[in-house]
């Protein structure tokens, strides 16, 4: 699957801090190992300039002045963005983590934190954040290329995708062997399969697990 | 007669020489005497002659006998001859006396033996008179009846009783019985008898001759005859004479009645016996007068005529008034009574003349003007010539006047002060009732002296005392000169009661008294005074023994009086405490300062009123006392008045919230510093964290550069290593001092144990203390708050490392130790090797303040156990001296903490 990764926009790592020195100095250590960094005053500035296309994660502080980091965390969760977000907080309390963490937050770190666990949830995070970006991708491919099929076709790839022998399948639909076995070399040309291992997996994507793929 | 007398002289004589002889020689004088008594018999007995006799007789004897003749004539003493001569003349003025008094007895017996021959002769006259008139009276009638029988021998007697009639010696008159009698005729001699002689006596005047006086009394008599009850009656009876007088008459009545006794005719006889009367009238006369004379010498005698001219006054008056009998003769009596009296004086004088014997007084004056008081006592007597005069027996009554007036005087001066003094005076007899009541009692009582005057002091006693009051009366009675004293009640006339005091004294044997003598007082105020005090006192003792307070007077060195509460306070008895020094009752600590303020303070001097002291109980118990003290006066002398309360227990509750005060200033301390170290923590991160990722971000940006400044790396990551460090021990510092009792976990008591060994490890190892720790598998959790057992943790070894210093002690170890006493409880203990201490520290050192360090505060152990109360537990202490002493702690594992919530 590597070799169908497309080129993408470089990952960036957004942070969220009202102390100047946090927001530059985090920026410093980031860029010190070849990442992007945007930095950000308040939650209202960020959530202005957000892309949800833009692929990375976000470092915020939760005591802030105007919108909390907690709050920015649950506005984001209502707009579906699915960034990655690394909490950072000067004091912690057991309520406020819990909070977060039910909140879809990567990570809950109490300040002073070192370098190396920081840098390790930043990279988990972008990591995390890309591999989910390609599913997505590779998904909607998935879903574009099932499109082109005839109806014909779909009900021969059900047949196929629940093991059933030609024979079979040409009984049911009520067709000559030969036309399923026309019908399926078609299918996976259009579906771009070479063995019927990727075609079921293919299926199964596009399905989430249903084998039924009549109504994709 | 007369040798008989002298003879009788000369008897008197011997008799008395021989008395004189035998009363013996030596007595010289004595002659004389005895012949005294001889010359004075003889001359009483005999008359003057005798006694002349008797004197010559004695003389001679005297002389003869007693005198002696053998010395010569010219030897005759001169004395001799004066007593001789003076015999002689003393005798011979005897003689002459006792011969006057005797012949004037004598002429007095003559006189009167004239008088008594007199009055017998007339009498004897008299009656042969009324016995002829008696006859002649029935001759007379023989004829009258036999005339009525036989006309011609009446009219053959007429003659002669005609002139029978008219020429008898008595008056004689004749009536014919009618309607009313009518007078008929009246002889001759009735006509002069009543000086009608020359005629003009009309018929129809009967009733004139009658004296006013007598009329009634004649016309009964003259009923009783025609009633036919007699047929005469004789009377002696007053008629008036033509010219006024009065003639004294002796009057036969007869009644000539028909042969069928029918009364017909009335004759009265009238003989005239004025002279008769006249003369028994001056022979009583003479005789009272003589009586008075001899019986009331000293009195005066007065005789005044009918028309209150004196005619006589006796020498007495004459001494009295100082008028001689001359000036007084012939003027009216009334000239010498005083002008005011004379009224008084004449009525007498009028009453006299009346014969109604009735004393009468009044003032006389005297010549000299003096008035004089007399009490004259008159009876009539009958002039010669017919008229009535007074003769009276006067008595000087001045001086008796005086006294009754000085009487009287002194009567009004006792009713003026009985009336004027509150006390009431009541004189009582013997049975108790009153004989007198003095006017005060309308003011006590209401009633007037007069209505309860004889009736029993007793009746308006209250009934409940009136038992009492009536023995205590009876016993008085019965003991003459006692006096009792009684306090009872009595009604006012309103109907009130009123309390009385009284003193009576029995007076009854003393005849100028003869009562009891009570006094009587309202003392009902007083009694209301005695009741409202009485009343007033109960409040008051009500009020101290039932006080809360402890209430004593103190006085001279002793307690006077003590209250139940005082007795409760101390628990000693108010016996026990009344024979106890109040200052001994005071804890040593506080006592010679309280004594010198209570001798201060009865001395008088100003000291503050209040104190706290402490006392010691009977039990040794020591209690505090919130003790108050005024200075009174107690039986007349100063005392203090003391308060005491208890307050050992509001002390105890002071230091408690004292102590909880300070606790809290504790925890206010610590939230206080929690609070600030959260703040600084996040100040400090915030730089912390910059310095962290700048360094590391050199770091980074060294190694991806790869040249020859690899020697900043090891620098740059200390930077990173430092400042980590420092937010390590600025978020330790906050978990410490976080002091958020509402947060209650399941904690551990075996990691707090574990985590406090590891704070103290360094100290102890300094310190040279072994630390020894044990703790028991599968301990329970209990719900705490972790920070501040592990703060009681801390301390507790902390104490125990302090408790062993090395200088001291030779085995320094620290053991601590968790377990499981119950299967619902978990405990830690923590045990040192140092000293220790005895158990009477026990409690104390838990005490606020209570510090055996040179340095330290005193709480460490306070704040430990109120934090471990404040879990539901208990920490303790136990100590051998010697031996080390044991702190710990044990909390139950449902001590009703709740579990843990999270918002």
């Amino acid at each position: 699957m590597a070799q169908e990764r497309r080129a993408a926009p470089e990952p960036v790592v957004f942070v969220v801090d009202d102390d100047t020195a946090i927001r530059r100095s985090l920026g410093f250590l980031i860029e010190s190992i070849g990442l992007a960094v945007e930095s950000y005053e308040t939650a209202e500035h960020f959530l202005d300039a957000y892309d949800p296309e833009r692929p990375g994660c976000l470092i915020l502080d939760v005591r802030m002045p105007g919108m909390s980091g907690l709050n920015l965390q649950e506005e984001l969760a209502k707009r579906h963005a699915e960034l990655p977000i690394i909490i950072v907080t000067g004091y912690a309390e057991v309520p406020m983590a819990v909070r977060a963490l039910k909140s879809g937050a990567v990570d809950f770190i109490e300040k002073p934190f070192s370098d190396q666990l920081l840098l390790e949830r930043v990279g988990e995070a972008i990591e995390s954040d890309r591999q989910r970006r390609q599913a997505r991708r590779e998904l909607d491919e998935a879903v574009a290329l099932f499109a082109t099929l005839t109806i014909r076709e779909r009900e021969v790839l059900a047949g196929v995708v629940l093991g059933k022998p030609n024979k079979v399948i040409a009984t049911e639909l009520g067709v000559g062997t030969k036309t399923v076995e026309a019908h399926r070399a078609k299918l996976m040309k259009k579906l771009k399969v070479y063995s019927l291992a990727d075609l079921i997996r293919l299926a199964m994507m596009v399905t989430g697990g249903r084998v039924n793929p009549k109504r994709a | 007669m007369r040798p008989w007398r002298y003879t009788v002289a000369i008897g008197a004589c011997s008799i008395a020489l021989l008395l004189k002889l035998a009363l013996g020689p030596e007595i010289a004088p004595g002659a004389f005497i005895t012949f005294y008594g001889a010359v004075v018999f003889s001359a009483w007995y005999g008359g003057l002659g005798a006694g002349l006799l008797a004197t010559a007789v004695s003389t001679g004897l005297a002389m003869a006998l007693f005198m002696s003749w053998t010395t010569a004539a010219g030897a005759l003493d001169e004395i001799t001859i004066f007593r001789v001569v003076l015999f002689v003349a003393i005798a011979t003025a005897l003689s002459a006396l006792m011969g006057k008094l005797e012949s004037s007895r004598r002429r007095i017996l003559v006189a009167e033996e004239r008088y008594r021959r007199l009055v017998h002769e007339l009498e004897h006259r008299i009656r042969e008179r009324t016995e002829q008139l008696s006859r002649a009276n029935r001759s007379l009638l023989d004829e009258v009846a036999a005339r009525q029988q036989t006309a011609d021998a009446l009219r053959d007697s007429e003659q002669r009783f005609a002139s029978a009639f008219r020429d008898a010696p008595i008056g004689m008159i004749l009536f014919r019985l009618g309607e009313s009698p009518v007078v008929m005729e009246t002889n001759r001699a009735f006509q002069e008898m009543l000086g009608y002689a020359d005629g003009g006596f009309d018929a129809s005047g009967m009733e004139k001759l009658i004296r006013p006086d007598d009329v009634r009394e004649a016309r009964a008599d003259m009923q009783r005859l025609l009633s036919g009850e007699t047929d005469g009656y004789q009377v002696e009876r007053r008629f008036v004479h033509r010219a006024g007088h009065l003639i004294w008459a002796q009057v036969s009545v007869s009644i000539v009645r028909t042969s069928d006794a029918l009364p017909l005719y009335l004759i009265a006889q009238l003989q005239d016996i004025t002279a008769r009367r006249r003369a028994e009238e001056a022979l009583r006369a003479s005789e009272a007068s003589y009586r008075h004379l001899v019986q009331n010498i000293s009195d005066g005698i007065f005789v005044v005529d009918h028309a209150g001219a004196v005619t006589y006054v006796s020498p007495a008056i004459e001494v009295v008034s100082g008028y001689h009998n001359d000036e007084l003769s012939g003027r009216s009596f009334l000239d010498f009574v005083h002008p005011d009296d004379r009224d008084v004086a004449w009525a007498a004088f009028e009453r006299a003349r009346a014969a109604h014997v009735q004393p009468a007084e009044f003032r006389c004056v005297t010549r000299a003007g003096k008035l004089r008081w007399v009490r004259s006592t008159g009876s009539p007597v009958l002039q010669s010539d017919g008229q009535v005069g007074m003769r009276a027996l006067l008595i000087d009554m001045t001086e008796v006047k005086e006294v009754e007036k000085a009487i009287a005087e002194r009567e009004a001066r006792f009713q003026a002060m009985m009336s004027t003094i509150s006390d009431i005076v009541v004189l009582l007899d013997a049975e108790g009732r009153t004989r007198y009541l003095g006017p005060s009692v309308s003011r006590l009582l209401g009633y007037r002296s007069e209505e309860l005057m004889n009736g029993f002091g007793f009746d308006l006693v209250h009934p409940e005392d009136h038992a009492a009051t009536r023995g205590v009366f009876d016993e008085l009675v019965r003991e003459p000169g006692k006096t009792v004293m009684a306090v009872y009640r009595m009604q006012h006339r309103d109907g009130s009661f009123r309390w009385l005091e009284s003193i009576a004294t029995n007076r009854l044997d003393d005849p100028a008294v003869g009562h009891v003598v009570l006094t009587a007082r309202d003392i009902t105020e007083r009694k209301q005074f005695e009741h409202d005090l009485r009343e007033s006192e109960l409040k008051f003792r009500t009020l101290a023994e039932t006080a809360a307070a402890a209430i004593f007077i103190y006085q001279q060195g002793l307690l006077r009086y003590v209250n139940p509460a005082g007795e409760e306070l101390t628990g000693y008895n108010q016996t026990e405490l009344l024979a106890t020094d109040l200052w001994n009752l005071i804890d040593r600590r506080f006592r010679d300062t309280a004594r010198r303020r209570g001798t201060a303070r009865l001395r008088g001097e100003e000291v503050p009123p209040r104190a706290v002291v402490r006392l010691v109980r009977k039990d040794g118990a020591k209690r505090w006392v919130d003790f108050t003290a005024a200075l009174i006066q107690y039986n007349q002398a100063p005392a203090i008045l003391g308060t005491a309360f208890d307050i050992t227990d509001r002390r105890r509750a002071e230091k408690d919230a004292r102590h909880r005060q300070a606790e809290l200033a504790h925890v206010l301390r610590v939230s206080t510093m929690g609070e600030m170290a959260s703040g600084l923590a996040h100040e400090l991160n915030q730089p912390l964290q910059a310095v962290v990722n700048f360094a590391r971000g050199c770091v980074y940006r060294l190694q991806a550069k790869g040249n020859g400044m690899s020697d900043l790396q090891e620098p740059l990551n200390q930077i990173a290593h430092e400042a980590l460090r420092a937010g390590e021990i600025i978020r330790r510092i906050r978990r410490f001092v976080r002091k958020d009792t509402s947060k209650r976990e399941a904690v551990n008591l075996n990691d707090l144990v574990v985590e406090a060994a590891r704070i103290l490890a360094a100290e102890a190892m300094q310190d040279g203390v072994v630390v020894e720790l044990v703790t028991v598998p599968d301990l329970p959790l209990v719900q705490a708050d972790a920070v501040q057992l592990e703060q009681v943790i801390l301390n507790l070894m902390k104490n125990g490392i302090e408790a062993m210093p090395a200088d001291k002690c030779s085995e320094r170890t620290l053991h601590i130790e968790t377990s499981m006493p119950r299967p619902d409880a978990v405990e830690v203990r923590i045990r040192d090797t140092g000293e220790g201490f005895g158990p009477e520290l026990a409690e104390q050192v838990f005490t606020p303040f209570y510090t055996t360090k040179p340095n330290g505060l005193g709480m460490g152990l306070s704040i430990s156990r109120s934090i471990v109360t404040a879990h539901g537990g208990t920490l303790w202490a136990s100590s051998t001296p010697g031996r080390g002493a044991t702190f710990g702690f044990t909390l139950g594992l449902n001590n009703g903490a709740g579990t843990k919530s999270r918002t």
